[in-house]
């Protein structure tokens, strides 16, 4: 289905910013409405908890937006617990697919869909894995994983024993699906979390409280890596890849081409360990180069309690950049890239590490939600026990999100509190999608929050910047376009995103690139290099409208 | 209130009631320092100087030997309980203490600060800044609170808060350690390098040796991005502790920064050596058959804390039947806590009651057989008992064990001083005391060393350096007088 939207006109009394302070933007811009009890959604997370404290209870979940039924709507899918070793359910938990009728109002398909697995669902991906025209979802659980596949019609089916892509009973944690090689069809990376056995399982008490375990009490673990056979089934290559070499903690991955040389590498956050940054040879063989480049440790070499990423360019340099989120008394880290395959910790003297301290950051994003030209951060929060305030009375298991505008000079400031009733809402959060829901020009937001109701905040900014979004579809690359690099260009504003399959906190959303353009009023050109294929240019556009570029094609419809 | 909390309220209350036994007259002319570290890090307990009179030389006689101490058994209070019982015991016990010590010590500074202290161990930060406060009511000039509350707010990522408080700190002692750093660190985690590095270089001036502010001005340097000036600090740090995973890791980003791949290689792999050995270690300890024990050792360490500053409270009111009763306790918490065995030893030497404090300091040499300050602590006491062949052992394996250490040398050559025997060894031991560090009291003992085998130049050299040292000490300067008058 191919739309056009054409933006709602901005009439205010407020002049359009160009080169304003921060205190004048501030007051001027970001504002996020908590719309979720107006969105008809039902859905309540569950974490499997019987009073055993697993460890598997305090990571989940993720979440998926995307359109399932293309129909240019973007629908939600929540990821859900399932009864632990001691827990009994009357109906057991399940995933929950909601249909976006528009208006934010979203409908339950999760029945007649087919998608409402009950397993214990910890981290998702969306990809077009069959190259058939429709998303299909990948399911990275505590114990065997799930790939649907999409039917066309609204439903989906389990093909995960065909595929092969069970990856025995690991407790999973995020996953992507990226054309590794570059043959045209999307493969998988499954990252898992630790070794964990009921038998050995121990909880742990913290000043005589019983609570739960970390990390560093369970064995780490290796990854999964599974290339597309193109016939619907999948090979796991993660011996041959270099990938099970490694042993980790892996929580949120994404998968993008941060040196720029034409294929896709992968970024895996490791919880109290070192981060992952296996370097693509251009063939799907890979070399963990994350200490070298800077992005496996902190500034003072510290390993962190990483638990998201996303990628993104922050300072419009023409780098992907990291933005990884952390366990409390650590701060975000934010990862400038400095080319040469090198990344230096900014997060203090960008002030994208601030509000980050105190809290359990979780689902995060680069995105322009005030469409100015540059990527703001939004960081969901969340402490990870329950129980906290009985043994530090300095924290809370509620926490707010948090909002990092970007100044522009490579610089963020915290305006949370400045944003809107809907960055007030406290509860303890764990993967966050971000997306045009309404389908009027800006990014909404949806959170899961664990054992509670998720958040979805309605982008009420205003003045907002001209915008773009883009949809890509491949023709002899990956349908989606996953992996592929658009370059836009607008005036004096150059910027670049890619389009990735899983990210955040072991979440997917954006396969519809977003691009804020400030006060431009016309796109010089669209640039689009295809994975593992060529490149296409689309001049002088329009803004304030979806475009889908087709690869081959120098228009856009 | 527990059962156990009633009979220790009694016996606290008890011991106040009875008559708190004399403490025998000093001797003139002796006078002894003995300095305790309640904190883990540890500080010496030094027998201090011995002041040089005329005629105050003790006599050396031959002993037979000397019998050891009575071996005592130890047990460990509620061990015969499941964990999580010996756990709700212990936090029972030690609140109970904290609510006597509020009561006992209303109006206290010490006690206040312990009470804040208390409950910042156990995650109450509103309850310890409530008494800190309290605490600073009363005396606004307490640099210690200042830095508890800069370090608490440092911990919250409050770093505006942290150097506020840091800075009151500052303006009571500019030269007390640790605070400029407290200000650096709190300045780098803000972004505000350059700041930080004027902070840090005062704090290097402090404390030339300390490995954290290297490492913490290699990283200001870094981002300020002098890369040579960064990397000379990293270099230091690594000189302090070869082991210092940080410092390779700025180490590594250095050398990528200045263009030199095969140094930033050689340190990546020393940094991976290191760190993966720190983490292996990490998760040993944290394996799960372990982790029960993990939060019960940390509160046992939690109520002797508790108990050891009790017994500071007690000691400094000279309730030493109490502050006996308390130590003794903290014992029974973890008998193989050596603080415990300090405290206890340092109330028997206090109260002369020497074959007690003997037995203290030989229970520390058991559990910690490398530990310096025990030697030295028997050493002292043996002599205090006129049992100077044992002394002279000890402080001969106190130099076998820290032959780098100055005060080893000192503390053999007084012994052999003050018994008249061996002056040309003492004076040996006193030069290889200078060698090693040139102090004060260094100096003196090798000017007392030289005079009793006749160098009187030798004598007024060595004094002269003492006076130089400590011009305050009237001691030395009377004894300069002297020497210089006969010379």
């Amino acid at each position: 289905m191919l739309r056009q939207w054409r933006t709602k006109l901005c009439i205010g009394i407020l002049p359009v910013f160009l080169l304003q302070s921060c205190t004048e933007r501030v007051s001027a811009g970001i504002s996020f409405s908590d719309v979720t009890k107006e969105t008809g959604i039902t859905f309540r997370h569950t974490d499997g908890s019987g009073g055993h404290f697993y460890i598997m209870e305090t990571v989940s979940a993720g979440l998926a937006l995307f359109d399932y039924d293309n129909d240019g709507n973007i629908d939600i899918y929540f990821l859900n617990g399932a009864a632990l070793k001691g827990t009994k359910y009357k109906v057991p938990p399940k995933n929950e697919l909601y249909r976006n009728e528009g208006g934010f109002k979203f409908v339950n398909v999760t029945e007649q869909s087919g998608v409402g697995d009950t397993g214990f669902g910890l981290g998702v991906a969306v990809g077009d894995y069959d190259n058939d025209g429709d998303q299909d979802i990948y399911l990275n659980n505590h114990g065997p994983n799930l790939l649907y596949r999409n039917n066309g019609d609204g439903t989906f089916t389990d093909v995960t024993k065909t595929a092969g892509v069970d990856n025995g009973n690991k407790m999973g944690a995020g996953t992507c699906f990226l054309d590794m090689d570059k043959d045209g069809d999307l493969d998988l990376y499954v990252s898992n979390y630790v070794e964990f056995s009921y038998d050995s399982h121990l909880a742990r008490t913290a000043d005589g409280v019983r609570t739960y375990s970390g990390p560093l009490s369970y064995p780490p673990t290796s990854d999964n890596l599974y290339r597309n056979n193109g016939d619907g089934t999948f090979t796991d290559v993660s011996e041959s890849s270099g990938i099970s070499r490694h042993q980790g903690t892996g929580m949120g991955m994404i998968c993008c081409d941060y040196d720029n040389d034409g294929d896709t590498d992968i970024y895996v956050a490791n919880d109290v360990m070192g981060n992952f940054l296996f370097r693509n040879d251009g063939t799907g063989k890979f070399e963990e180069v994350g200490l070298i480049a800077g992005v496996a440790y902190d500034l003072h070499g510290e390993q962190q309690g990483s638990m998201g990423v996303d990628a993104g360019d922050y300072d419009n340099d023409g780098l992907l950049d990291f933005f990884v989120t952390s366990f409390r008394c650590e701060l975000a880290t934010l990862y400038k890239n400095l080319g040469d395959s090198v990344f230096e910790d900014v997060s203090r003297s960008s002030g994208a590490g601030k509000g980050t301290y105190s809290g359990v950051t979780w689902g995060a994003s680069f995105g322009d939600f005030d469409q100015d030209g540059d990527r703001d951060i939004f960081v969901a929060s969340g402490h990870l026990a329950r129980n906290v305030e009985l043994f530090d009375d300095s924290l809370t298991y509620f926490q707010s999100s948090l909002f990092l505008m970007n100044k522009g000079d490579g610089t963020f400031i915290e305006v949370s509190e400045k944003s809107g009733a809907g960055m007030k809402v406290k509860l303890s959060s764990r993967g966050a999608g971000f997306d045009d829901l309404d389908n009027d020009g800006d990014l909404d937001v949806v959170i899961l929050n664990t054992r509670q109701e998720p958040t979805v905040l309605r982008n009420d900014s205003h003045p907002k910047g001209h915008w773009l979004q883009v949809r890509l579809r491949g023709v002899k690359t990956n349908r989606d376009g996953v992996g592929a690099r658009v370059k836009v260009i607008a005036g004096d504003l150059t910027l670049i995103d890619e389009v990735h399959s899983g990210r955040g906190y072991q979440s997917h959303y954006g396969t519809r690139l977003h691009f804020g353009l400030g006060e431009r009023k016309r796109i010089d050109s669209i640039e689009v290099r295809w994975i593992g294929g060529g490149a296409d240019v689309v001049n002088d556009v329009a803004v304030d409208q979806c475009l889908i570029i087709t690869e081959g094609s120098s228009k856009a419809q | 209130m527990g059962k156990r909390g009633r009979v220790r309220k009694r016996q606290i209350q008890s011991r106040r009631h009875r008559k708190t036994p004399e403490v025998p007259a000093r001797k003139s002319g002796r006078r002894v320092y003995i300095f305790i570290g309640i904190v883990c890090s540890g500080v010496a307990v030094l027998w201090g100087v011995f002041h040089f009179q005329a005629g105050d030389e003790t006599t050396r006689t031959k002993e037979s030997g000397f019998s050891s101490a009575e071996r005592t058994e130890y047990s460990t209070a509620f061990s015969e309980l499941p964990i999580e019982q010996q756990i709700a015991a212990l936090k029972t016990e030690e609140t109970e203490l904290a609510e006597i010590i509020v009561k006992e010590f209303p109006d206290t500074e010490e006690a206040l600060y312990f009470i804040g202290n208390f409950h910042k161990r156990h995650g109450r930060r509103e309850d310890a800044e409530k008494f800190w406060q309290k605490c600073l009511d009363i005396n606004p000039r307490q640099l210690s609170i200042y830095r508890s509350l800069g370090e608490t707010a440092f911990e919250a990522g409050e770093y505006e808060k942290a150097i506020d408080e840091y800075k009151k700190a500052v303006e009571i002692d500019p030269t007390a350690a640790d605070i400029h750093k407290g200000i650096g660190h709190a300045l780098v985690e803000l972004g505000r390098y350059e700041e930080a590095t004027e902070e840090l270089e005062k704090e290097a001036q402090i404390s030339p040796g300390s490995l954290s502010v290297h490492f913490l001005l290699g990283q200001a340097y870094f981002k300020q991005k002098k890369h040579y000036e960064a990397r000379e600090h990293y270099e230091t740090a690594i000189q302090l502790d070869a082991e210092y995973a940080s410092a390779y890791y700025g180490l590594v980003r250095v050398c990528i920064a200045l263009k030199e791949p095969e140094k930033a290689k050689e340190y990546q792999l020393r940094f991976k050596s290191i760190n993966d050995r720190r983490f292996e270690k990490s998760r040993a300890e944290r394996a799960s058959a372990l982790l029960p024990t993990r939060d019960l050792a940390a509160i046992r360490r939690s109520v002797i804390i508790t108990y050891l500053d009790a017994g500071e409270l007690y000691r400094a009111r000279k309730d030493f039947g109490t502050t006996e009763d308390l130590l003794k306790r903290a014992v029974e918490i973890d008998p193989n806590d050596i603080r415990c065995f300090e405290g206890l030893g340092l109330l028997y030497s206090m109260t002369e009651r020497y074959p007690e404090a003997l037995r203290q300091f030989e229970r520390i040499r058991e559990i910690e057989p490398s530990n310096l300050r025990s030697y030295l602590n028997i050493g002292t006491i043996l002599f205090m008992l006129n049992r100077y062949d044992a002394a002279e052992r000890v402080y001969r394996d106190a130099i076998a064990i820290a032959p780098e250490q100055s005060t080893v040398y000192l503390q053999l050559a007084g012994l052999y001083l003050r018994t008249r025997t061996k002056p040309g060894d003492a004076r040996k031991l006193a030069q290889k005391a200078v060698s090693l560090q040139g102090t004060a009291r260094g100096y003196f003992m090798l000017s007392w060393a030289c005079d009793v085998t006749g160098d009187q130049e030798g004598a007024l050299k060595a004094i002269e350096q003492a006076v130089r040292l400590e011009p305050e000490n009237l001691k030395y300067r009377q004894i300069y007088k002297r020497f210089k008058g006969s010379n």
